[in-house]
């Protein structure tokens, strides 16, 4: 049997056309992603979802839902802006902490893998270039259940949020570290009033900057909330001005 | 009387001209190239909340066959697949297994964007090179290189199996071809594309000859392939227009049949398109008529 162009070109569209036909008649063909992960297929975990399945395009909302953790929790431990928790995709991780990877320390899906599975209780494995911001590792403290190695092991890839820029690298010694907290400040200043509260300021980052609970206390006329909360959502939600309170911690840190 | 004109019909005809108008491949060629280019377009347009009617805004990855054969140990090991790449991928990954089962790497030459885009470039490489065009590099050094495209599909294969990420992307001139605006393109891969778009001037299709992974999976089903590019020796002039016609450089003029794995089942070879005698150089199954 011989073949001609033309019966060749026909053959073609019918495979390639028809094909696709086929399998999106029997809801087969998909072209963009479920937003759900994959189970372990076996052992003490089958049947869960893997954190390792999480791809650059699921939204923390997508995880929130699938993974079962607050979304609260989520954009905090990554420095997210509130109101984007739940359209926030983990890709764009990469541009907001795009700074600390020209030093080799990647801020991006895999982290956010990596927060899934311990805040779960998942196994999961670590590249050598994942870290993960250090709000992300104060929640994980708090809330999973961690051994004592893996509290220093995390601690040990925590950076800090691009807007301050201060990296805590575990080759820096605990001394130099306190004392850098409160001069190095940013990456153009030396200046310890070039610190800015911002809306994703934790108050963990006051106590970080050398601020006493005690000030902070006062400032608030009651108990600190949760270090881990942010100074935005603490003010939304004692329904005081933010930008007052913003004004009034400032003060302690200049 | 009518055996002497049974002999006259079986008797191969020498064709005194070739068409000039554009080969059927041609149009199928351009036809999917400017799709891929839309598909690419509307996912973009997707982002921002527009969409081209009719097209799909799936991403480049999700109509790359090859993603599908990147993702096939996850896909046995743990049932699913590397990141970027959905069920859209092992779709056409089977569909172009089908086809080159029973044709050769047809999506290489009839289908692929990048194969395209290769032989329009190779366009101005004839004008400016002529006859020297596609022979530059010697024929030792050339025989060798043709295997690298074995190792580049090793390489790849590893690696995305042990990183279960689309390693590929970062070199794929492919994709920094198509998504030359994307902060996603590494720069290896727009290096990648810049050599392959200079080499293009002086060899027809570079990326395919020497580096291409899907192109090493699929050549290797020209060694099994149904169709064949089939040579009938009685009538062959050895002319050589047949070798002289062959993008991947093969000597056809020497073979009864291809298996070579280099092989894109374009057709230019046959006596629809360069040989001169009819019914010599055929698409055929054995003995097929």
């Amino acid at each position: 049997m011989n073949l001609k162009s033309t019966h060749l070109a026909i053959i073609i569209f019918v495979f390639i056309f028809g094909g696709i036909g086929l399998t999106s008649v029997t809801g087969y063909w998909q072209t963009t992603n479920t937003k759900i992960p994959a189970a372990y297929q076996d052992g003490e975990f089958a049947g869960q979802y893997d954190p390792a399945d999480i791809r650059g395009s699921y939204t923390f909302g997508d995880i929130s839902t699938s993974f079962e953790i607050p979304l609260k929790d989520l954009g905090q431990a990554f420095g997210v802006d509130p109101q984007r928790y739940a359209s926030f995709e983990c890709k764009e991780l990469e541009s907001i902490y795009a700074p600390l990877k020209e030093e080799g320390k990647e801020v991006g899906t895999a982290s956010v893998r990596y927060f899934v599975a311990l805040y779960k209780g998942l196994p999961i494995s670590l590249s050598e270039s994942t870290y993960l911001p250090i709000q992300a590792v104060d929640i994980l403290k708090e809330k999973a259940s961690l051994s004592e190695a893996e509290i220093l092991s995390l601690e040990k890839i925590a950076v800090s949020l691009p807007d301050s820029e201060v990296l805590t690298d575990p080759s820096v010694t605990e001394g130099q570290q306190e004392q850098e907290s409160t001069e190095t400040i940013s990456p153009d200043s030396h200046d310890t009033t070039s610190i800015a509260i911002k809306g994703i300021t934790t108050f963990q980052e006051l106590l970080d900057w050398g601020v006493k609970i005690e000030d902070i206390e006062k400032i608030l006329n009651e108990e600190m909330p949760s270090p881990q909360k942010s100074i935005k959502d603490y003010a939304a939600e004692k329904g005081i001005e933010f930008s007052g309170l913003k004004e009034s911690l400032q003060g302690l840190i200049n | 009387m009518s055996q002497t004109k049974i002999q006259q019909d079986s008797i191969p005809i020498l064709k005194t001209t070739k068409s000039r108008k554009p080969k059927i491949r041609f149009y199928v060629q351009t036809f999917f190239f400017f799709l891929v280019a839309l598909i690419t377009l509307n996912k973009a347009l997707s982002e921002v909340g527009l969409s081209i009617p009719y097209i799909s805004n799936g991403s480049l990855h999700a109509i790359c066959p090859f993603g599908g054969v990147a993702s096939l140990y996850k896909f046995a090991t743990v049932g699913t697949f590397v990141q970027k790449i959905h069920e859209s991928s092992f779709v056409l990954m089977v569909i172009a297994f089908l086809l080159a089962i029973l044709f050769g790497p047809v999506i290489c030459s009839w289908v692929c964007p990048f194969g395209t885009f290769q032989e329009w470039l190779s366009r101005i490489g004839r004008k400016l090179f002529g006859k020297r065009f596609n022979h530059l590099i010697p024929a030792k050094v050339d025989s060798i290189l043709r295997y690298l495209r074995y190792v580049v599909l090793f390489l790849v294969l590893y690696l995305t199996f042990t990183s279960t990420k689309l390693i590929f992307q970062d070199v794929d001139p492919y994709y920094a071809l198509f998504q030359f605006w994307s902060d996603e393109v590494a720069v290896s891969a727009f290096i990648i594309l810049g050599v392959t778009i200079l080499m293009s001037l002086v060899i027809d299709r570079p990326w395919c000859k020497y580096a291409c992974p899907y192109g090493a999976v699929l050549g290797i089903f020209n060694l099994f392939r149904i169709f064949k590019i089939r040579r009938a020796t009685s009538s062959c002039t050895d002319c050589k227009l047949c070798d002289r016609s062959c993008p991947m450089n093969i000597t056809v003029s020497s073979r009864k049949a291809v298996l070579n794995h280099q092989c894109i089942s374009c057709l230019s070879c046959t006596s629809e398109n360069s040989c001169p005698m009819s019914d010599t150089v055929e698409f055929s199954t054995k003995g097929g008529k």
